[in-house]
């Protein structure tokens, strides 16, 4: 602090951030053990989900894994594209669930896409929100890869009619006992009138958002 | 253009210039977190546009603006709709943060265009009149800005 022209300050930022860019792509760093656990097919949901949009989505991942499993509700989808990932982070000694998830708007309207609306719940009822969005958490797998078939981004996103959001949503573990399901809590009001009007009558189109 | 095509150039781009990209959204937020954010955005951006971007010329003018943009758009987002944050998880903090944050309180004191033309013009090695090309205002505003930040800057360590 003796440069009395204040260099020595901006010399300081300058040697402080030579830093190097993540690694591409961005994947787990880590995984331990591979699966969240078995899905089933939700074909059969799907009337469920459509009547509990309202108040939130239920992606059951208990049972026998079959395919990805997908869930549908007028006006969209919500998939899982592959098995979940238990990763250790040995830097924070903590440990996420990450899910690979595409969401995608099925209606003629805007959606407005929001990670932070996703809650994983655990076996004993135990419940956590996604932590990428805003935070400042570890970044992986918490944001999507552009390397993959991102067709939109996984932070806030507005998607278009027929457009598509794909990526990591982390979920930190507070439990010790396995994820049992997803849920999709918390959709925007002017949404939730939009789904209001599906869930009601789902063969009318939804209502265009702002 | 092949999408092979286009991601080498993606990566090529990525490597050479997340650096720079980071640097302007840390010079605008003063914050490491954000800034990390904001650069991956920017580049997000890029690999969406990369049909239409003009990859015959150096795409780090067209990230830097994008960044900048970025930058004024997530404060204006944080004015109208304060955010929530649901993770309680203390931030994985790198060497070069630490480093940061010793000098992050005197920077605090320059307003977001006062750090921006500063580092550059002074760490990134744009002109002035180049900066203000990419800050989106006139030479003289980004001279003055300079100007200010430095003597702010010499006021922190007197």
């Amino acid at each position: 602090m003796s440069n009395p022209n204040g260099e020595n300050l901006v010399d300081r930022w300058r040697s402080s951030t030579e830093v190097d860019p993540p690694p591409l792509p961005n994947r787990p760093i880590s995984t331990r053990s591979g699966s969240l656990g078995p899905a089933i097919s939700l074909g059969a949901l799907g009337l469920v989900a459509a009547v509990v949009l309202g108040g939130g989505v239920i992606l059951s991942m208990a049972g026998t894994p079959t395919s990805a499993p997908t869930i549908t509700a007028p006006p969209v989808t919500l998939e899982l594209l592959g098995p979940g990932q238990l990763v250790h982070d040995n830097g924070l000694d903590t440990a996420w669930y990450g899910l690979d998830v595409r969401f995608c708007n099925r209606s003629s309207g805007y959606f407005t896409y929001l990670p932070t609306n996703a809650a994983l719940v655990f076996a004993d009822g135990r419940r956590t929100g996604a932590t990428n969005g805003h935070g400042r958490g570890p970044r992986t797998p918490g944001t999507p890869s552009w390397l993959s078939d991102i067709e939109g981004w996984m932070d806030k996103a507005t998607l278009s009619p027929g457009e598509c959001v794909s990526g990591w949503l982390a979920f930190y573990t507070v439990s010790s006992s396995e994820p049992v399901r997803l849920e999709w809590h918390g959709l925007t009001l002017d949404v939730a009138a939009a789904f209001g009007t599906a869930v009601s009558t789902p063969a009318s189109a939804p209502s265009r958002q702002a | 253009m092949t999408d092979d095509a286009y991601d080498s150039r993606f990566r090529t781009a990525y490597l050479d210039d997340w650096k720079a990209v980071f640097r302007l959204a840390l010079a605008w937020t003063n914050d490491w977190g954000e800034a990390e954010q904001i650069a991956q955005e920017a580049f997000a951006r890029l690999w969406q546009r990369r049909a239409t971007v003009d990859w015959t010329k150096p795409v780090l003018a067209w990230l830097l603006v994008v960044a900048r943009r970025l930058c004024t758009d997530r404060f204006r987002r944080l004015r109208s709709h304060p955010v929530l944050v649901t993770s309680r998880v203390a931030p994985m903090v790198g060497r070069g943060e630490v480093e940061w944050l010793e000098v992050r309180e005197a920077f605090s004191k320059l307003t977001p265009s006062e750090r921006s033309g500063l580092v550059l013009v002074t760490v990134l090695g744009f002109s002035p009149a180049e900066a203000a090309g990419l800050l989106g205002t006139g030479d003289g505003a980004v001279r003055a800005a300079i100007s200010r930040g430095r003597a702010k800057l010499r006021r922190e360590v007197a």
